[in-house]
């Protein structure tokens, strides 16, 4: 997947074959991905939920997966 | 012949590993219930996120050069061949994927592929993720390992995830989903009869694919595990019980041959006295 390149704004991404240009997201053009993207707005709801609902929803959301980094010999 | 102590010694031991398997079991029992119910919901999510392909069909030329591979399993053990199975595929579609000229990279999810992959096939390892299986998987572990690929740098072409499918309580299969790489989607023909598509939505919806079919993945891999772990340790139990009866058998055959023993002195002492 190729990562995500600061452009000027406005920006137009043509898809190879079709004629037409398209606006690249502003979120997209922060850097962001659309996973993080998703996730910060998952937070957001998560945060505007009403308190019964809430610690049942941030349960259901954490994460526990860590990485390792291959150490290279 | 064991004497007496040595037998109870070993008795005591196998009747106290039975009750850790037999607990154990209790354990994924209930640990299958819950992933089984988390399931249902989740699939719809890797169906849908594989929709796309299937109806578009879409295929990946023949002469990509860089391939991915995920193996999804989890960080414990005790669990039958849950890890093995994941193990020998990807090893097998190293070996192919390597003679046919392609590149390859592995993702290990879960320590044990890690640990059963590293000695042979090293350097393969892109990543790995550890502390799955301590928990059920949320679509926020997915989201994790979905961003550390993408910022991995390494450009993949196409790929599939290779995960262990529940089909039942007693029955799992290894079973390999594909990925496709932004440009095989976007130079696909049959695109076109989608409405609305340019290539910012396309990446979008890359992105998003790759994360649910990793959240599809973990869930059926966490339920087919927790499964394999109730029968393993079922069997377990009953291998102990079939030692501990072998076991007490012998402990009253040997029990009443020191009394006999026994007996047969005192009297051959008392018959030397006469």
């Amino acid at each position: 997947m190729s990562s995500a390149v600061v452009l000027p704004f406005p920006v137009a991404l043509t898809l190879p074959g079709s004629g037409a240009a398209a606006m690249v997201a502003y979120w997209r053009q922060a850097g962001l991905s659309y996973i993080r993207y998703s996730q910060i707005c998952a937070q957001v709801v998560r945060a505007a939920m009403k308190p019964q609902y809430k610690a049942e929803a941030e349960r259901a959301a954490m994460a526990t997966v860590k990485t390792v980094k291959p150490k290279k010999e | 012949m064991a004497t007496l102590k040595d037998i109870t010694r070993r008795l005591k031991s196998i009747k106290n590993i039975q009750k850790i398997t037999k607990s154990m079991k209790m354990v994924s029992a209930a640990k299958y219930a819950r992933a089984e119910r988390e399931l249902k919901p989740a699939r719809v999510y890797g169906t849908g996120a594989l929709a796309l392909y299937e109806k578009a069909e879409i295929k990946a030329p023949e002469d990509k050069k860089k391939h991915l591979l995920i193996g999804v399993s989890s960080d414990r053990g005790l669990c039958g061949a849950i890890h093995t199975s994941i193990a020998k595929t990807l090893k097998n579609e190293i070996t192919n994927l390597s003679n046919a000229g392609k590149e390859v990279m592995v993702v290990g999810v879960g320590d044990k592929i890690r640990g059963l992959l590293q000695r042979t096939h090293g350097n393969y390892l892109l990543l790995t993720f550890k502390e799955v299986g301590r928990r059920p998987p949320s679509f926020g572990d997915a989201s994790v390992i979905a961003s550390e690929l993408l910022n991995s740098g390494y450009e993949f072409d196409e790929g599939s995830v290779i995960y262990n499918r529940f089909r039942s309580v007693i029955s799992y299969k290894t079973d390999e989903k594909p990925i496709f790489s932004l440009e095989t989607v976007a130079g696909s023909e049959s695109l076109s009869i989608y409405d609305d598509i340019d290539a910012d939505v396309l990446r979008n919806y890359q992105e998003f694919t790759l994360a649910n079919i990793l959240y599809y993945s973990l869930k059926e891999s966490t339920t087919s595990e927790q499964s394999a772990r109730m029968t393993a340790m079922d069997n377990a139990s009953k291998n102990a019980s079939e030692m501990i009866d072998k076991l007490t058998l012998t402990f009253n055959r040997t029990r009443q041959a020191v009394i006999t023993k026994e007996l047969i002195e005192i009297i051959s002492g008392a018959a030397a006295l006469d």
